[in-house]
């Protein structure tokens, strides 16, 4: 290893020291604060346990039980210290471990944003090259009509437009509500997946191919460009050599964003079809005040905006040309 | 006709003559039995219903969801049961014997009732669920409907026998165990493995996903068609409704009123109208200003148009009320009372003689069941006409629960028969007393009610107890909810009821 690289790897190693260790001062805020905010809700999880034929000594009663009437502050102490010795706590409604709820619907979550995403990327960059290189063409017009269209519409009118067409009513070729067996694990029952997978690569693809669209126009602009061109440069060496490297960074973080965002912010979608992800847990966990669960579900959504902005941080770091930021 | 399109007519005839004998043939049943039954023992009836990460198998200590009950109406029993009409039969009960003054009854089980694990279902067991629904470190759902037991003086007289020693009398004690919250379990009930003596036994069970259950074959009563029971919980109308058009469910539980006209296009689903006992009253509480004076109430009742908020936040599946609860079923029938109807100029005069003319109140309401966003909204553009300004302030659940019972002006529903409503919603102490009504002359005709044995004579002092409601009561009933539900066509063994659910009754669904 050469002195140069050396230091490289000195500074990525202090970069991620330094990055980890903001994460997770901003984990600790992110989790009082959401705290504080269930705290700020009217209501508690015991009026919603006994529901309304409640009387106030059986709701006096349970909220002792749950360690409701203690301070607020002690209460987040106390989740904290178990949540530090690795336990994520129990549900207060379910009264069942929150790893239990969450753990098969995170992996639910992960496996169909993964799978959209794994389709996702590469026909994005595919369309954003091709519409850019055929600016103000019938096939750019086009594509870029039909992605305005499907992000136009809320997100429970595309996934019920796609039932129609796809489950229900004009063709039947897939299962309109993703029923997944619990006993199974979920690459095993791909066929139940496909709607939420097609709905998120369709919202992924025509939103990120547009984004790479434009960056890569920017880039065919840009002076070197032309200059490669008046060179004699080919076209293909040039899109694929100069244009798309330099056009990958600011799909990449989008790409990343999408990927964290898709994983817990995909509510509607997750009800359209019945899918048991992520998001659904967390908005049934915040009506029912199920602090724990919302607690564990918040953290691990912004880890996963953590790691994946990580991730792309280093990917763009990679790509960046030196000189302009990237590696030496 | 050229012919070609003779040809196409007479294969098209054939074609139809065939499937034509077919299918009388089929519903002839000249297929033998077995072939049939055959058919129904192969099959899985596939159910979908609301339900959350709470759910339970335990049929006492659950929050209500519809997956929950569903579940354990299915796989335990009551001491009694409603009739599809409201009327109550006898479940595991063979007979309910009251002493002359109706504090004392004697229960006597049904010979033969077997639980899930074998054992002999009997005295014990049902002095051991009594106590278990009234175990206060444990509340419970079933616990108010039957607070007039002391569980001590509860005693087994025999391996079938149980005698109720009750402080007052209470004369319609054989219904008040149709009730679906009080399901009866054996000795050493364990929720995480349930032993019940329903049509149904425990398979599998993940909350918030799906459970299963088989057919249980020494139910000792007519056993299950299907074998195999499938509850899955699907959260969104939207979605239970796709499942169902796309076959992946064969009864969908959560119909909404808007989806309702496209399941009666729709040939392959039916949709089934329970005409039920759901009232979603609006509230008023009797004891604060400004409903304290009579007037005002009365003044408000005249301002609904109730046939228009039927038909709005209804869309039209449900009855007009009449400020009285209880729909008009079964045992007493309709109430002999006149239909009150809107009289703006009526109300107008009442308010300014009580001094509340061009009254401005917040009434809040809860997406809780279909109807009770939407009425809110129809009768404050009613009001309008009366000068009166309401604002509609719509609350997520939770914020509804936190100052539930406190609101001065605010949205309920509820559906039981109606003695149990009353119980509830109408005495002082009633959980569901959001109007907090306090009428001494009720009270007392409501006590007179439940120390009658007696159907015929019972009614009587009920319609005396509906004619106070209507004259003095804090409620504006404008109407009653059906209940709606969807299922695939060609399932049998599915009809209305008032009460209760087919959903509850799934041993008596099959696929024809």
């Amino acid at each position: 290893m050469t002195n140069a690289s050396r230091a490289a790897s000195r500074t990525i190693r202090g970069w991620l020291v330094r990055r980890s260790a903001l994460a997770i001062l901003m984990l600790l805020i992110v989790s009082f604060l959401i705290f504080c905010a269930t705290q700020a809700l009217p209501g508690d999880v015991a009026l919603i346990v006994l529901g309304k034929e409640a009387s106030a000594d059986q709701v006096q009663m349970v909220r002792q039980q749950l360690n409701l009437d203690q301070p607020v502050l002690v209460q987040y102490l106390r989740w904290l210290t178990a949540l530090l010795q690795g336990d994520f706590g129990t549900s207060l409604v379910s009264r069942v471990p929150v790893t239990d709820i969450l753990l098969p619907r995170i992996m639910n979550s992960f496996f169909i944003v993964t799978l959209s995403m794994a389709v996702a990327v590469p026909v994005s960059l595919a369309l954003g090259v091709l519409t850019a290189t055929r600016k103000d063409g019938l096939a750019d017009r086009t594509i870029m009509a039909g992605s305005i269209m499907v992000n136009a519409l809320p997100e429970f009118v595309l996934g019920l437009f796609l039932v129609l067409l796809l489950s229900t009513s004009v063709f039947h070729v897939f299962p309109a509500v993703s029923l997944l067996s619990p006993g199974k694990p979920i690459w095993t029952q791909t066929d139940r997946l496909a709607m939420p997978v097609i709905t998120l690569i369709l919202l992924q693809v025509t939103y990120l191919y547009r984004l790479v669209r434009g960056t890569v126009i920017d880039v065919l602009q840009t002076e070197y460009v032309q200059f490669a061109a008046l060179k004699g440069m080919s076209p293909r060496r040039i899109l694929f050599r100069h244009v798309l490297p330099n056009a990958l960074v600011p799909a990449i973080q989008a790409a990343g964003t999408i990927f964290a965002f898709s994983v817990g912010g995909v509510v509607v979608i997750e009800y359209v079809f019945g899918f048991p992800g992520l998001g659904t847990a967390l908005a049934d966990a915040v009506g029912m005040r199920d602090i724990p669960v919302v607690q564990a579900a918040v953290l691990v959504i912004s880890v996963t905006f953590f790691v994946v902005n990580i991730i792309t941080d280093i990917v763009s770091f990679m790509l960046t040309p030196p000189g302009r930021g990237g590696r030496n | 006709m050229s012919d070609k399109r003779t040809i196409e007519y007479l294969t098209t005839t054939r074609r139809n003559f065939l499937l034509g004998t077919t299918g009388a043939v089929l519903s002839l049943g000249v297929l033998p039995g077995s072939l049939a039954f055959a058919a129904d023992d192969a099959v899985t009836l596939r159910v979908a219903a609301t339900g959350s990460n709470a759910d339970s198998l335990d049929p006492h200590r659950t929050q209500g969801q519809i997956t929950d009950i569903v579940r354990f109406m299915n796989i335990y029993d009551g001491l009694s049961e409603y009739n599809p009409d409201a009327s109550v039969g006898l479940s595991l009960a063979e007979s309910f014997t009251p002493n002359a003054d109706s504090t004392e009854w004697t229960l006597k089980l049904k010979a033969g009732i077997k639980t899930h694990d074998g054992k002999d279902f009997g005295a014990d067991d049902i002095i051991f669920s009594v106590k278990r629904i009234l175990d206060k470190e444990h509340p419970t759902k079933g616990s108010a409907l039957i607070s007039f037991i002391d569980p001590a003086n509860v005693t087994k007289v025999d391996a079938a026998t149980v005698l109720f020693k009750l402080k007052d009398p209470y004369g319609p004690f054989p219904d008040v165990w149709a009730n679906r919250y009080l399901r009866m379990v054996p000795v050493g009930f364990d929720p995480a493995k349930p032993v019940g003596t329903g049509a149904f036994k425990y398979v599998s069970f993940t909350p918030g996903r799906e459970s299963v259950f088989e057919r249980f074959d020494d139910y000792f009563r007519e056993k299950a068609k299907v074998k195999t029971l499938q509850i899955v919980n699907i959260s969104d109308a939207a979605a239970s409704i796709n499942a169902l058009r796309g076959g992946q469910v064969d009864m969908a539980y959560k119909i909404p009123f808007a989806e309702a006209r496209i399941i009666e296009a729709d040939p392959a689903m039916k949709l089934l109208n329970n005409p039920s006992a759901m009232a979603i009253p609006i509230y008023m509480r009797t004891d604060v200003e400004p409903f304290k004076d009579v007037r005002v109430r009365q003044a408000f009742r005249l301002i609904a148009n109730r046939e228009q908020m039927v038909k709005v936040a209804l869309a039209g599946y449900g009855a007009v009320g009449n400020d009285v609860q209880g729909r008009s079923i079964a045992p007493c029938g309709p109430t002999p009372i006149e239909q009150r109807k809107q009289d703006i100029a009526q109300a107008r005069k009442l308010l300014d003689e009580a001094g509340k003319a061009g009254l401005t109140i917040d009434l809040v309401t809860v997406n809780g069941t279909s109807g009770m966003v939407e009425c809110a909204q129809v009768f404050a553009e009613q009001a309008k006409a009366a000068g009166v300004t309401i604002n509609v302030k719509v609350t997520e659940e939770a914020a509804y629960l936190a100052n539930y019972g406190n609101w001065t002006f605010g949205v309920d529903f509820l559906s039981d028969a109606y003695l149990p409503v009353v119980a509830r919603s109408l005495l002082p102490g009633g959980t569901f007393n959001t109007s907090h009504w306090n009428d001494a002359d009720f009270n007392a005709l409501y006590k007179k009610a439940v120390s009658i044995s007696n159907v015929d004579q019972r009614c009587d002092v009920i319609h005396d107890m509906q004619k106070a409601e209507y004259e003095r009561g804090g409620n504006i009933i404008w109407g009653f909810a059906n209940t709606l539900n969807a299922y695939k066509a060609g399932l049998a063994g599915i009809e209305p009821y008032v009460v209760d659910s087919p959903f509850y009754h799934l041993r008596k669904v099959s696929f024809a």
